[in-house]
């Protein structure tokens, strides 16, 4: 100790104690700032990557990610968003469009998630509180406009997540949920009245009969037979009507892969279709790593 | 000459009454009357719609008097239903009329189908008698014109709604669509659904916009029905208006002098 003055050992004391005070707050921030999300999908088909995105991007962020479903039965994956020779009849008849809308990759990853544990205890949209998480994801697929978007459960969560001030994402078809989810303090208006959304354009819904044939369907968990005329809603257009003329309703026939359309309103995140899937991953997280900077 | 009028019917199940009583109005009125289904095949009733002790959670009502059953079996189990035309088939300058009819399979096989909203925009621009019945109203919030905007056809006209007071949306998210008479090629769909697949009333007032109406009475009754006739558009609010609907229909193509107002609308 001769070597160290009074002063010096002060110092390294302090230093010392400002590191475990450091590490100490770390742990604690570290704690509270592992966000934990709520991500809901259909039992009557999603479409692959707008569940597998987003679902990847939140894991790898290293966010507490819940999964929560009608049924509380594993959410599978309609065989035509797995199949990476499908063409979108709709893109096909637009010039200029690529209307192979799912790459291979994407469906080797989305049937090793299905083939796997991640997905295969969700629990049911009925028992999920709100108040056990910072932030609601709904995902999208030709079977959430069944029985995710008009869901009563996964409206009440997103009633009170809007409420609570928390995240609210919903990608393509699931954003009906959002003009479906109304606001009693506002005239019954829908809770993105007067907002700026995205939402699956008029011009790629579909025209004819479609079958929600599942990938991975099992006796226990199959899906329905139900044959749609067409999208059971014109979203773009009801989308319009409920964001009234103070709103933007955004679908875009334009977006792409490369140039994705995803609309942030705070506390809303909403992504046009499945081209802006892995998007809408990245701008939640974005968010819910800055909330400072995103939340109002 | 016998008005010629095309009556559509879901075939994920019908509520009974909503299709019954406009068709046997129409019939009775005369008219040539053509029914039209999604596969072409025979509309069946929802079994709840055709049983008489069934009560209405909603409105703690029992809905379906015995003699409508009776009469709707007697249609169902019968030949006049039994060869309708599919949507496709169906083209509207064959007809003076279009009439929708409800249920809840209607949400899924009718309202939002490509080919009932070109009927109904041929129906519309060519100033013909468009009706609807409770659930099928979401037809007519669904078909857009893009000469104007993409609004529905119902901006700007008073339309009735089936209130939001009694929309389903039971106590769990299971909702069945079993139907009366259901045959192995004719079955219907095995679908269970969180009770309605969209709020209605909150739809149609979206739809109107400000200057329309939207008329949701929780007190229409089969004593006091709610059905309003906005040019071109007869519309009713659910099955207790049934009977009144058809009349409705009944009375304003038989006085077309008296209702029609000039179309065409955005030819």
């Amino acid at each position: 100790m001769d070597h160290i003055t009074n002063n010096n050992y002060d110092i390294i004391v302090r230093n010392k104690m400002n590191q475990m005070y450091k590490i100490i707050l770390i742990k604690i921030g570290g704690n509270e700032m592992t966000k934990k999300v709520l991500v809901c999908a259909t039992n009557f088909g999603v479409w692959a990557e707008e569940l597998q995105a987003p679902w990847d991007a939140l894991v790898k962020a290293g966010f507490d990610v819940t999964l929560a479903t009608p049924q509380g039965k594993k959410p599978l994956p309609l065989q035509i968003s797995v199949d990476p020779d499908f063409i979108d009849p709709m893109l096909d008849a637009i010039p200029g469009a690529n209307p192979k809308v799912n790459p291979p990759e994407v469906c080797a990853r989305t049937k090793e998630l299905v083939n796997g544990d991640e997905w295969s205890n969700p629990i049911k949209l009925s028992d999920a509180k709100m108040a056990d998480y910072d932030a609601i994801v709904g995902t999208g697929g030709l079977g959430a406009m069944m029985d995710l978007a008009p869901n009563k459960y996964f409206k009440g969560l997103i009633y009170e997540a809007y409420e609570a001030n928390k995240l609210v994402g919903t990608l393509c078809y699931a954003t009906a949920a959002l003009l479906f989810t109304r606001d009693p303090k506002n005239g019954f208006r829908s809770i993105v009245s007067g907002r700026r959304i995205a939402c699956h354009p008029r011009a790629w819904d579909f025209e004819d009969d479609v079958t929600l044939d599942l990938w991975g369907a099992t006796e226990d968990n199959k899906g329905t037979d139900a044959v749609y005329s067409g999208f059971l809603y014109p979203l773009e257009d009801i989308g319009r009507d409920a964001v009234g003329p103070g709103g933007l309703c955004i679908g875009d026939p334009l977006a792409t892969r490369d140039n994705p359309r995803v609309i942030v309103d705070w506390p809303f995140v909403t992504g046009n279709s499945v081209e802006s899937s892995i998007e809408y991953g990245n701008v939640i997280v974005e968010i819910l790593n800055n909330l400072e900077k995103y939340k109002k | 000459m016998a008005k010629k009028v095309l009556v559509l019917a879901t075939n994920y199940g019908s509520w009974g009454e909503e299709l019954q009583a406009p068709w046997d109005a129409l019939n009775k009125a005369g008219f040539n009357v053509t029914l039209a289904t999604p596969l072409g095949k025979k509309p069946l009733p929802l079994a709840v719609s055709v049983d008489p002790d069934f009560v209405d959670p909603i409105i703690n009502f029992n809905v379906n008097p015995p003699e409508v059953c009776a009469r709707i079996k007697e249609l169902t189990d019968g030949d006049e239903w039994a060869n309708p035309l599919t949507f496709k088939e169906a083209k509207m300058e064959n007809y003076d009329a279009i009439v929708l009819t409800g249920g809840l399979g209607a949400m899924i096989d009718m309202c939002n189908s490509y080919n009932v909203h070109k009927l109904l925009m041929d129906a519309y621009r060519a100033n013909k008698l468009i009706g609807g019945l409770c659930y099928a109203i979401a037809s007519l919030v669904y078909t857009r014109d893009p000469k104007n905007d993409y609004k529905s056809i119902i901006f700007g006209k008073q339309i009735t709604a089936h209130p939001r007071a009694w929309d389903f949306y039971g106590a769990d998210w299971d909702f069945t669509y079993d139907l009366y008479g259901a045959t192995e090629d004719n079955k219907g769909t095995d679908v269970h659904t969180p009770g309605f697949l969209w709020p209605l009333e909150d739809l149609v007032r979206d739809a109107v916009g400000e200057n329309g109406a939207c008329i949701s009475r929780i007190n229409a009754s089969r004593i006091d029905p709610e059905v309003h006739v906005d040019w071109p558009f007869v519309t009713g609010t659910s099955v207790e208006s049934s009977i009144a609907y058809g009349d409705l229909i009944v009375e304003v193509l038989n006085n077309l002098d008296k209702y029609k107002k000039d179309g065409p609308y955005n030819k």
